[in-house]
């Protein structure tokens, strides 16, 4: 009967075989696209939900952390300033377009090369204004302003000048770097803003700010030495918020420079002095013809290798420490027993006089005499039943030994 | 040619002029300075074309363990002094001492050079060619060449168990003099007449020589000489199987040497046959003084070779003489290798002579066997026991046709097969 319904289905199934074959594969592939399409817009909805995290860097215009810059640039938009935010100094030139009406600030001077830096002054010449925000430390000799970083020699007590974003009032602290104008940069109508005094008697005074005129080279710089004071951890310490909002809102647009490492790269610094005396070039290369000549030296062999004939080495026990890997891998603990009692039933019978063929049942009691124990144990050793695991084995193997030994000593 | 370190250190000296004046034409001049010192020391370098090498002792024999010297004499046929490093080429396991000589051999002289060879293998060592390095008069430079000296070692076996030679030398005369009095049965042979003294036998009295001579004489009888003992060295794959880091050929081996020296002492004639395929070695005992010389000497150079022994070829080479002999077959209780190639051919040995098969055991099998401390030991002790068994059942086989079958670890064999065929002797079995 199940016979004839098993037929009847086999005979059917060849007729709409292929038709039913090819709508079932369709509806997979279509399954496995959808999948496919869904996981790719769901993982791109939550790249753009996720963002990009918030920069670290230090006074970095969206930074949010402690040292970034976002507060005083959202406070600058409030104030209906319109702030651009770029990594290169070629983009800074080109968002300062003509340059009226606009201010570029530089930021985090670390990436700023002595090139760029040169390039932006003479990009924005027509520009409200240039800030350098925290001194440019690494160049700021190099661009031949006329002004040095120094060690700020005290706390700055006041304003002491009228620059129309300073008010007489004004307080700063967190002072990093005591800006001082040369004397050249003084006569030419360099002002300096909070004295920070002279690290000498015969130095001359550094300023946490100064401003230089604009010239034919570059439009009015003003270069501080407070960092900090623009940070969203300190931009509300002392008047620093009201001194940074007048410095950079003055203009409607703000064109925010954070150089990064693709900056830096285009705009290579052109320092070009050598720490290298000049015997450095030919000495290496005399040092690498003496590394040539040493390797020629030791690599001469002294006539030929001699060949060993090489002996057959195999250990005898080899095979059977294979064997005992078998065993172990098949866990056969059944086989494992067997050959176990069946050694020492034969070595015992030996022992006590017996055929080593003899059974356990005549076995037992004589061994039981000689070892002086229950005749009872000694089948249930001889004859018991298979262990259970690993340490069973252990055991019955260790108990057998044992048994072994007492009939040897006794 | 070959550049010296001497050569290097000259070459970075060129610092000093680079640092007076940084330029690299500095570099490129002392270069050509360098190439021109180093040309010139080459040219004045003494040709080793010019030293001709002689090696004295060409075959050199030496026990395994023991050192011996081998000579070179340089013969400087130029005028220049020859002066430079040496090197006796031999395989690694000739144990060169030194590696290498430094020499100087004025002209039209000649130096000998002594090099130490303490071999760490049995066998025969071919040596290399000797090379010569000649430096030239700076020692920047030098001219090398190699050439064939011919020389060669024969290492022999070092048969440590010929300690036990005198204890079983000893049972042997003891054997001679007990049967001095011994009466005639099997296991003795006639020996000569002699005049009846009292405490005699009298059933030693031989009659028909008394009737001849008028007065009492009796027959002395002496152990049976001159019995033939063949002993066959498996050299086939089961014996290159290492117990404790030596095949166990060397112990077979040790075992046929002490057999040989103490059948030649009882004046029985024994022939010692090697092969596996084929035979390797041969020696009948024709000379009794030289036998035990010529065995270690010819077995020497026999190695386990990687093949299966082919029990036919050493078998025939057994009834090559009807005569009945004590064949002792000294091959490892393989269960396989037994019963597939051992067995087949026994009964027709056993047919003429008295067999013994004398096996090495390895006692890496009794440590796991008896090591039953954790569950990785105690796989280990069933996988032994399982082997013992199995030889034990290849033992009972062998057994069963009537073969004596010794199984003992490497340094009791020897002993053990000794004392067999002193019991052998004793029973007048031979």
């Amino acid at each position: 009967m199940t016979t004839t319904v098993a037929t009847s289905a086999t005979d059917a199934s060849p007729v709409s075989a292929s038709g039913v074959d090819g709508r079932r594969a369709l509806r997979r592939g279509r399954t496995v696209v959808l999948w496919v399409v869904a996981l790719v817009v769901g993982g791109a909805l939550i790249a753009v939900a996720a963002g990009s995290p918030p920069p670290e860097d230090y006074l970095h215009p969206d930074g949010t952390g402690q040292s970034g810059t976002r507060a005083l640039v959202e406070v600058l938009r409030e104030q209906g300033v319109d702030v651009d935010v770029v990594s290169t100094a070629q983009e800074a030139v080109d968002a300062a377009g003509d340059g009226r009406g606009a201010t570029v600030v530089v930021g985090n001077s670390d990436l700023l090369t002595d090139s760029a830096g040169r390039r932006l002054l003479e990009g924005t010449r027509r520009a409200d204004r240039v800030v350098l925000l925290d001194g440019a430390p690494g160049m700021l000799d190099a661009l031949g302003l006329g002004l040095t970083l120094g060690v700020p020699a005290k706390e700055p007590a006041a304003a002491d000048c009228s620059l129309p974003w300073v008010e007489g009032g004004d307080r700063v602290s967190r002072l990093s770097w005591s800006v001082v104008p040369s004397a050249a940069a003084r006569a030419s109508g360099a002002r300096g803003c909070f004295p920070t005094g002279s690290a000498g008697p015969d130095l001359p005074a550094g300023f946490a700010a100064v401003e230089l005129p604009a010239t034919s080279d570059h439009t009015v710089v003003t270069v501080l030495g407070i960092p900090d004071a623009a940070t969203n951890r300190f931009v509300t310490e002392a008047d620093h918020a009201g001194l940074v909002v007048r410095l950079l809102g003055g203009s409607p647009h703000l064109v925010w420079y954070h150089p990064d490492y693709e900056d830096a790269a285009a705009n290579p610094p052109t320092t070009d002095d050598s720490v290298w005396p000049e015997s450095v070039g030919p000495g290496l290369v005399v040092l690498a013809l003496a590394f040539v000549a040493f390797a020629l030296a030791r690599g001469r062999r002294l006539g030929r290798l001699v060949p060993e004939p090489l002996p057959v080495v195999v250990r005898a026990a080899e095979t059977t420490e294979s064997r005992a890997e078998l065993y172990r891998a098949a866990a056969d603990r059944h086989r494992a027993a067997a050959v176990l009692r069946r050694a020492s039933a034969a070595r015992l019978a030996t022992r006590v006089g017996l055929p080593p063929t003899a059974s356990v049942d005549a076995l037992a009691p004589a061994v039981a005499d000689a070892a002086g124990v229950p005749a009872v144990d000694v089948d249930l050793l001889l004859q018991g039943g298979v262990p259970a695991d690993d340490a069973g084995l252990v055991t019955l193997a260790q108990q057998l030994a044992h048994l072994e030994e007492k009939v040897r000593t006794s | 040619m070959a550049l010296t370190t001497r050569a290097a250190a000259l070459l970075l000296l060129g610092l000093v002029p680079v640092v007076l004046r940084p330029a690299g034409s500095t570099v490129w001049a002392w270069l050509l300075v360098w190439l021109v010192v180093v040309g010139a020391d080459l040219l004045l370098a003494a040709s080793p074309s010019q030293v001709r090498m002689t090696r004295e002792g060409e075959a050199l024999q030496v026990r395994l363990g023991e050192s011996v010297p081998t000579s070179l004499v340089l013969e400087n046929t130029s005028g220049r002094t020859a002066r430079g490093l040496v090197r006796d080429g031999w395989p690694p396991s000739a144990g060169t001492r030194p590696a290498r000589h430094r020499v100087s051999v004025p002209g039209h002289e000649r130096r000998r050079v002594t090099t130490t060879l303490v071999p760490t293998r049995r066998g025969d060592r071919v040596a290399d060619r000797v090379t010569l390095r000649l430096a030239g008069p700076l020692g920047v430079a030098a001219r090398q060449r190699s050439v064939e000296v011919p020389g060669r070692v024969r290492v022999l076996h070092a048969f440590p168990s010929r300690k036990h030679l005198p204890s079983r030398l000893a049972v042997l005369r003891e054997l001679d003099g007990r049967a001095a009095v011994r009466t005639r049965g099997q296991g003795t042979e006639f020996d000569s007449l002699r005049d009846y003294v009292d405490g005699d036998d009298v059933r030693s009295i031989d009659w028909r020589a008394t009737a001849r001579r008028r007065h009492l004489v009796v027959r002395t009888w002496q152990p049976e000489q001159h019995r033939r003992i063949v002993i066959v060295v498996d050299t086939g794959r089961t014996s290159a199987g290492r117990v404790d880091d030596a095949p166990r050929l060397d112990a077979a081996m040790d075992a046929a040497l002490l057999l040989t020296a103490l059948a030649g002492h009882a004046r029985d004639r024994v022939q010692v046959v090697a092969g596996d395929r084929r035979v390797h070695a041969r020696i009948t005992g024709a000379d009794r003084a030289t036998l035990l010389h010529d065995v270690i000497s010819t077995l020497a150079p026999v190695d386990p070779q990687v093949v299966e022994t082919d029990w036919g070829v050493l078998a025939s080479e057994v009834t090559r003489s009807t005569h009945r002999s004590l064949v002792v077959l000294l091959t490892p209780l393989e269960p396989a290798a037994v019963e597939e190639g051992l067995v087949p051919v026994l009964p027709a040995l056993v047919a003429h002579h008295r067999v013994v098969v004398a096996s090495v055991s390895d006692p890496a099998l009794e440590r796991m066997r008896t090591s039953r401390d954790g569950s990785e030991e105690v796989w280990g002790a069933v996988a032994a026991e399982r082997t013992t068994a199995l030889r034990r059942g290849a033992a009972d086989a062998l057994g069963r046709l009537g073969v004596d079958v010794l199984d003992a670890p490497p340094e009791d064999l020897p002993v053990r097969l000794a004392d067999h065929y002193l019991a052998l002797k004793r029973e007048g079995l031979l």
